[in-house]
């Protein structure tokens, strides 16, 4: 197999996941428009967390995956046909896939409780709930230090940019939307609301970032 | 910053991969030094020197004025 190979493999599956995230965006949209949808996520925030979450979990569950392949993951990562991933490697790609995954976690888990304990939950359910994404949020923190730790100058970096970026635009936003709402123009948003809008515009400036500089090719 | 990264890895046969492995730092690391969108810290750099085996250099050019009277 050559390196042509190996290339064309990684565009087959990044299109793959292209084509499923697609699909599973389009028909969660026009869910969430229907009756039932609507129902279900009166707050376009619990559907914003919803769609983040899941799409946090497919990057994690893909990453974890191709992990298991020292071979895979090594000619997926590196580009170059026969490669494997050295145990290092391997280790970083799982620890990016523990801080996908429990992010996934975290963001959902307030939107699918109550939906399947029944709203408003149960102060016990609410305070286990509660448990559990307070040992997600210790047990993802550790990761997180630990890839930047392990991380090289260029990924460093992108990490940085990433933030700053994200600071910026969303620091701007919020004292523009706070202006409007204390005028009486806009309507108040919670918390939750806000750190739904951090994750996605997160989401969105990290895909920004890596691309504008040249990851992935 | 200019570099010659690509011409002399080129030149000794190794991959973006190989290099990286070297370095101890990812591919795309050197894949984005190479296209000029990272400019690397002055450790890596002394790091890709020692690699290669050439005076730093001559292989960045910062593209900075040359001073008068300077000795090249």
């Amino acid at each position: 197999m050559s390196s042509a190979t190996v290339s064309r493999r990684r565009w087959i599956i990044a299109g793959g996941m292209a084509l499923v995230g697609a699909a599973v965006g389009y028909t969660f949209g026009r869910w969430i428009d229907s009756p039932e949808g609507s129902a279900a996520f009166p707050r376009w925030a619990d559907a914003g967390a919803l769609f983040l979450a899941v799409a946090l979990l497919a990057q994690g569950v893909v990453v974890l995956v191709l992990s298991f392949s020292k071979r895979l993951s090594g000619e997926m990562f590196s580009g170059e046909e026969g490669r494997a991933a050295s145990p290092g490697q391997v280790s970083f790609y799982r620890l990016q896939a523990g801080v996908l995954l429990l992010a996934g976690v975290m963001l959902g888990l307030p939107v699918v409780m109550p939906l399947l304990a029944g709203a408003p939950l149960d102060a016990q359910v609410a305070i286990g709930t509660m448990a559990a994404i307070g040992l997600s949020f210790v047990l993802q923190t550790a990761l997180n230090l630990m890839v930047w730790q392990r991380a090289d100058e260029f990924v460093r970096r992108l990490i940085s940019e990433t933030s700053s970026l994200c600071f910026w635009v969303l620091q701007g936003a919020l004292f523009l939307w706070a202006a409007g709402e204390r005028l009486g123009l806009f309507a108040p948003i919670s918390t939750w609301d806000c750190t739904v809008v951090l994750m996605g515009v997160y989401f969105l400036a990290s895909a920004f970032i890596s691309t504008r500089n040249g990851v992935g090719t | 910053m200019e570099n010659r990264l690509r011409v002399l890895r080129a030149e000794r046969g190794w991959s973006q991969a190989d290099l990286g492995d070297r370095l101890g730092v990812s591919r795309q690391a050197v894949n984005a030094i190479e296209t000029g969108k990272h400019d690397p810290s002055l450790l890596l750099a002394f790091k890709i020197a020692q690699v290669f085996g050439e005076r730093l250099e001559t292989i960045f050019n910062p593209g900075l004025p040359v001073p008068e009277g300077a000795v090249p």
